[in-house]
């Protein structure tokens, strides 16, 4: 009985000793909180998604590219100076293409630095793009089809030459993909692995650790929290006061959160892509400045062109004509600019000769007249990303707009993981699918040929399941023209081919908007995935 | 003797139930849970007739008066596509007490059976389910019902079905502690003694026992399942749009709070409200029905 | 003691385990969801997509997978993330040890703060103490936790800016445990506890009052039980003082029962802290957990299972460990 108590009392004691603890840090807050800080500039970002590499051969998406920007340079950098995507000098001063458009001759800038003082060379650039060829991630297919791995040679120590198997239109445009990495560093811990001689191409090593020459150094690096990046001092930019020295850029995955964090002054800046509304709630707030730019963004809903209702033209029509374009570019994205086509209207050779779609109830009902599908006969699937508000609004009002022809919506919101396997294969495709597709090169050929080609299919990109041999043939002269001349016409021919087919609603291009406390300077909006948040171009003014 | 013993039984319950009831009336916070039960039942059932815009449950946007603060017009205010919170707040009632009793029904139909075989026949029958209880135990719930609303086509029915995968291990946990106290009892004792099959004593002598903690249990549940519904929701795994849920319209809500603050509040209060009166209602149950059980954490 | 109860428990979790592994390992690999699409872009070819596909040996028969899967179990790698590009194990290493300091500061608020209330509200059945720590404990049970989360950050970060919204603290200790108040107070590290501890303040509390309501609701209804017993309404006619009584005879019977919802408790929590870690954006393994299933991230969902699961077996089997421990008179049979 005695020891029993004993033991009681013994775990009691215990247990409230650490309440007590936890008791005590309720009592004393703010103590602790002025450690020391230095002068160094710093800035903290918010991503809302995992950063799931920062190895220059493997990232696809925003948050793993702007980790690259920071810490690598790439072969061409876009002229966003001139507030252009264009490709620009950046490692290759300048280039010469020959005259048939197979051959590219970069001169490399000379003197950059790689993070642990080696030079940047023409053996460098080689390595990388072999490094991106051999690994098969990240951005290789843009290059897989028509560059081999020997044909990358480095002439000189400055000079690099490209011959491709065929003229490739978009070449110069891709190569803003192309980041250098140190093969010195990356060849000296390389691992066992299935690249012969190379062993695993580092990737191991690349995984915690840069081989960069850009103007951030890694940090700590924990993919599912945060990624410190450290200025380094010898970049080959140079630094101006007022330049960031350090940024925390961390992942806070829920949208209300960010913004409290945002608002208590706990974060500078947080990542784009939240909703008109959301911004609009922000910009009221004192000292957060919301930037708004016209964007190269494309929001469409795919119409399954093999599955029934939607493999008859004419009732593709009737719902491109039923659906609202208006209402969704004022209410939903907040103002933005109704899409004139596949191609953004403020990408490269758009074709502005094609329109943009407004409601017009009595057309919509001639042509579902004409087709030979009765308007109850099926209801349509709508597939959308079921955390995007916007994509969910959209199909919402695609709800109400066929009903007035009759038809049934059905809205499937699900996981990222769940839409790309379904759309890649035909059967498993819905009928519609809620689309924003981003630029990835600064070139039409990515929302023409990368959409509509053959053999864009089973990407969720493609999700139209568009067969038309016409197009193809198109876009593949196209990509093979050596005129630049001719390369826009035909680019243009295909934007206007692709929109008779009514393979997708082409709905808006969204205003892009960012927020950030109002002392966060420097922000310029580029349109290529990521390369606006290169911290390099922010200062700090309080 | 076994008859006379029976009657006695159910006078004694009798009594029981009568002095429980002076117990309740004793306990205003219960009485305030059978209320709070009550109106949402009653919101559920006449929904479409109480609420002042039941088209506003369907499909549907109104963009001329989104975002409007609650009002006269609109009790709880209107949300990011212009639609009545109050009027989809009651029909999401319907859907989070069907939920609930489906998600219940489905659990106890696996799990009350299960407990009862297992505390009733042999140990290797017994150690065969409660391990099987087990593992569905370690599994977390939600990363169970995650999996299996993902395999399916993420609808309604696959929600449910989800969270009852997760669900029986309790009963049968509950139903076995149950049947093993209620086996070393003397009536079951004496039963088997005239003659009586196993099957008999579980169906006549053991589960009466058992159904006031299930009863306790189940209402408590109700809340826990509510809960769950928002978990869901708030991962985008619950209820289709237009349908209204309350999870959903929490999830749907967040990112405008704290401008906006009804759209994400309003829902939040209905949940509050609801699975508060469960609990109290579970509460006054378990004093009402005097059962000791350890319900365990659903 | 070992031989007759220990060991049979120990041996009777394997089967347990397996089970569980063959479960999760089919149910994670049958889930629709194209991680490996998801992994290299939605520009991905076809060839890129076969060539991964084979060097993660996912184009093999399930049965060989998942003999490879425990092959590889054996010598401690859990198979590649999809997610995060690299071993499961060592994304579990860094994620695990922050839901357990989460947790076990949930329970410690949760025992700390539900017992105490739970005693009150026993003793003092049907009067107004009892009805208002009902409510207000119920609150917490009847809040849906991330909306929770919300509005106290909301409150204490973005109103009153007294605590940090996000994230375990900015200086961290030298790790030792990964737990950073253990190691900052190992350490002596007094900046980095106070900045640990006024991190996990508010997910604590956030994940904490559920499980506090369940507590106290359980403590309360021992103690009325209790109070009924013989030997209190002996002692009480015999003049021993009220407050000796609670805490010497009833608190004490009361707390075993309590001790194994504690255990259960323990696991719930630990598979369900996501939402609050996603809100607080707290880097643990419950959040990992969920990305992992909606990514169909299959080797996560199955590492993170099995360390749900050994940690549930393990803490129920301490429970009754500890429950006995504190009442000889229970033999372990």
């Amino acid at each position: 009985m005695v020891s029993r108590r004993k033991r009681l009392i013994a775990l009691l004691l215990g247990l409230s000793l650490l309440a007590l603890l936890t008791g005590c840090g309720q009592s004393q807050p703010g103590k602790g909180e002025s450690s020391q800080k230095s002068d160094a500039v710093s800035l903290t970002y918010l991503e809302g998604q995992i950063i799931t590499t920062a190895d220059p051969a493997q990232h696809t998406d925003e948050s793993s590219m702007i980790a690259v920007v920071n810490l690598y340079d790439p072969l061409l950098y876009p002229k966003d100076q001139e507030g252009s995507m264009a490709p620009g000098p950046s490692v290759a001063d300048s280039w010469t293409p020959s005259p048939d458009g197979k051959t590219y001759t970069f001169q490399l800038h000379q003197g950059i630095k790689f993070h642990d003082a080696t030079e940047l060379t023409a053996d460098d650039v080689v390595f990388s793009m072999q490094r991106m060829l051999a690994l098969k991630k990240g951005f290789s297919w843009l290059w897989s089809g028509v560059l081999k791995p020997e044909n990358v040679q480095a002439k000189d120590r400055y000079t690099v030459v490209f011959q491709l198997d065929k003229p490739y239109a978009p070449f110069l445009s891709t190569l803003e993909q192309l980041f250098v990495v140190n093969k010195k560093l990356v060849t000296a811990n390389k691992q066992a692995g299935n690249f012969g001689d190379n062993g695993d191409y580092g990737v191991a090593y690349l995984e915690r650790h840069d081989a960069g020459s850009g103007p951030y150094t890694m940090g700590s690096f924990s993919k599912d929290s945060e990624l410190v990046l450290n200025k380094f001092k010898d970049y080959w930019r140079g630094w101006k006061p007022g330049q960031v020295d350090v940024v925390h850029y961390k992942v806070v995955k829920e949208e209300a959160t960010q913004k409290t964090v945002l608002l208590s002054n706990q974060a500078d800046m947080i990542d784009q892509w939240h909703s008109a509304e959301f911004y609009a709630d922000l910009k009221s707030k004192p000292g957060i400045a919301v930037q708004e730019s016209p964007s190269v963004q494309l929001f469409q809903v795919s119409l399954n062109t093999q599955k029934a209702p939607l493999d008859d033209i004419h009732f593709r029509q009737a719902v491109t004509y039923a659906f609202d374009y208006d209402a969704a570019a004022q209410s939903i994205f907040g103002g933005a600019a109704v899409a004139q086509g596949p191609v953004p209207i403020k990408t490269l050779w758009h074709n502005d000769a094609i329109p943009a779609f407004k409601r017009d109830l009595d057309k919509a009902r001639q042509e579902l007249a004409q087709s030979k599908y009765k308007p109850g006969q099926y209801k349509l699937d709508y597939l959308y990303i079921n955390t995007n508000e916007q994509e969910r609004q959209t199909g919402l009002l695609l709800q109400q707009n066929l009903k007035d022809l009759g038809i049934e919506v059905n809205l499937i919101g699900q996981p990222w993981a769940q839409i790309t396997q379904a759309a890649a294969k035909l059967e498993t495709t819905p009928h519609m699918v809620a689309v924003f597709d981003t630029l990835k090169y600064p070139h039409p050929d990515s929302h023409t040929f990368g959409i509509y080609h053959s053999s864009a299919k089973g990407s969720y990109r493609a999700t139209a399941w568009l067969q038309n041999t016409d197009i193809d043939k198109i876009l593949e002269q196209a990509r093979q023209a050596t005129d630049p001349k001719d390369q826009e016409s035909l680019y243009k021919e295909a934007q206007q081919k692709i929109v008779d087919q009514f393979p997708n609603l082409f709905i808006v291009n969204p205003t892009h908007r960012i927020a950030m406390h109002d002392y966060v300077k420097g922000y310029r909006y580029v349109g290529l995935l990521g390369y606006d948040v290169n911290f390099y171009d922010f200062s700090i003014q309080k | 003797m076994s008859t006379a013993s029976r009657t006695d039984l159910s006078s004694v319950r009798n009594e029981e139930l009568r002095r429980g009831w002076t117990r309740l009336k004793r306990s205003p916070l219960s009485i305030v849970g059978l209320v709070i039960v009550a109106l949402v039942v009653l919101a559920a059932v006449f929904a479409p007739v109480l609420a002042p815009y039941p088209q506003d449950a369907g499909p549907g946007v109104h963009f001329d008066r989104v975002h409007k603060p609650p009002s006269l017009a609109h009790l709880f205010g209107t949300d990011d596509v212009g639609r009545d919170i109050f009027s989809r707040s009651l029909f999401g009632a319907r859907l989070s007490l069907g939920l609930g009793m489906i998600v219940l029904a489905i659990g106890m139909g696996i799990g009350i059976p299960l407990g009862l075989i297992a505390g009733y026949w042999g140990r290797g029958v017994a150690t065969l389910i409660m391990r099987t209880a087990d593992i569905f135990l370690a599994i977390p719930s939600l990363v169970l019902a995650l999996a299996v609303a993902a395999a399916f086509k993420p609808t309604l029915t696959t929600t449910m079905i989800a969270i009852s995968f997760s669900w029986w291990p309790w009963f049968t946990r509950l139903v076995y502690g149950e049947a093993l106290r209620i086996k070393e009892n003397q009536f079951v004792e004496s039963s088997r003694g005239l003659g009586a099959s196993s099957w008999r004593t579980a169906y006549h002598e053991i589960l009466p026992n058992l159904i006031s903690p299930i009863i306790v249990k189940a209402t408590l549940d109700m809340g826990f399942v509510i809960m769950m519904d928002a978990s869901l929701s708030f991962l985008g795994l619950g209820a289709q749009p237009p349908t209204p849920a309350w999870g959903t319209m929490i999830a749907e809500g967040r990112q405008y709070l704290p401008t906006i603050w009804w759209q994400a509040t309003m829902p939040g209060l209905m949940i509050l409200v609801t699975v508060m009166g469960f609990n109290l209602l579970g509460d006054g149950f378990r004093d009402l029905l005097d059962v000791h059980a350890d319900i365990g954490e659903g | 003691m070992f031989r007759t109860f220990l060991l049979p428990r120990v041996l009777q979790m394997i089967p347990v385990l397996l089970g569980l592994s063959i479960l999760i390992f089919f149910l994670s690999r049958i889930m629709p969801g194209d991680p490996v699409r998801l992994a290299l872009g939605p520009e991905a070819t076809q060839e890129q997509i076969t060539q991964y596909r084979h060097e993660l040996g996912l184009d093999l028969p399930l049965p060989q997978q998942y003999s490879q899967y425990m092959k590889g179990l054996l010598t401690g790698h859990l198979g590649h993330s999809l997610r995060t590009n690299r071993d499961v194990s060592q994304d579990l290493a860094d994620s695990f040890p922050a839901t357990l300091e989460l947790v076990l500061a949930a329970m410690v608020i949760a025992v700390g703060v539900g017992v105490p209330l739970g005693v009150v509200a026993g003793i003092r059945k049907d009067k107004w103490e009892d009805q208002l720590t009902r409510v207000v404990a119920l609150g917490g049970i009847a809040m849906p936790r991330f909306w929770l989360g919300i509005l106290l950050q909301l409150l204490f970060a973005s109103v009153f800016h007294l605590l940090p919204a996000i994230g375990r603290g900015d200086i961290h200790p030298t790790q030792i445990t990964g737990l950073y108040l253990l190691d900052s107070l190992l350490t002596g590290d007094t900046p980095a506890f106070w900045s640990s501890l006024k991190s996990i303040l508010l997910p604590a509390i956030t994940l904490s009052l559920a499980s506090l309501a369940q507590i106290m609701r359980l403590t309360r209804s021992n103690m009325i039980e209790e109070t009924r017993r013989d030997y209190i309404l002996a002692s009480t006619a015999y003049g021993v003082p009220r407050l000796l009584i609670v805490a010497k005879y009833m608190l004490k019977n009361a707390f075993g029962t309590t001790l194994t919802t504690i255990g259960l408790t323990f696991g719930y929590l630990l598979g369900n802290a996501f939402l609050v870690e996603v809100v607080f954006a707290w880097p643990g393994m419950a959040s990992y957990g969920v990305e992992a299933v909606i990514g169909k991230d299959f080797n996560a969902v199955v590492g993170v299972t099995m360390v749900i699961g050994v940690t549930f077996l393990l803490t129920n089997l301490l429970v009754d460990l500890i429950y006995g421990w504190l009442d000889p008179r229970i033999k372990y049979s």
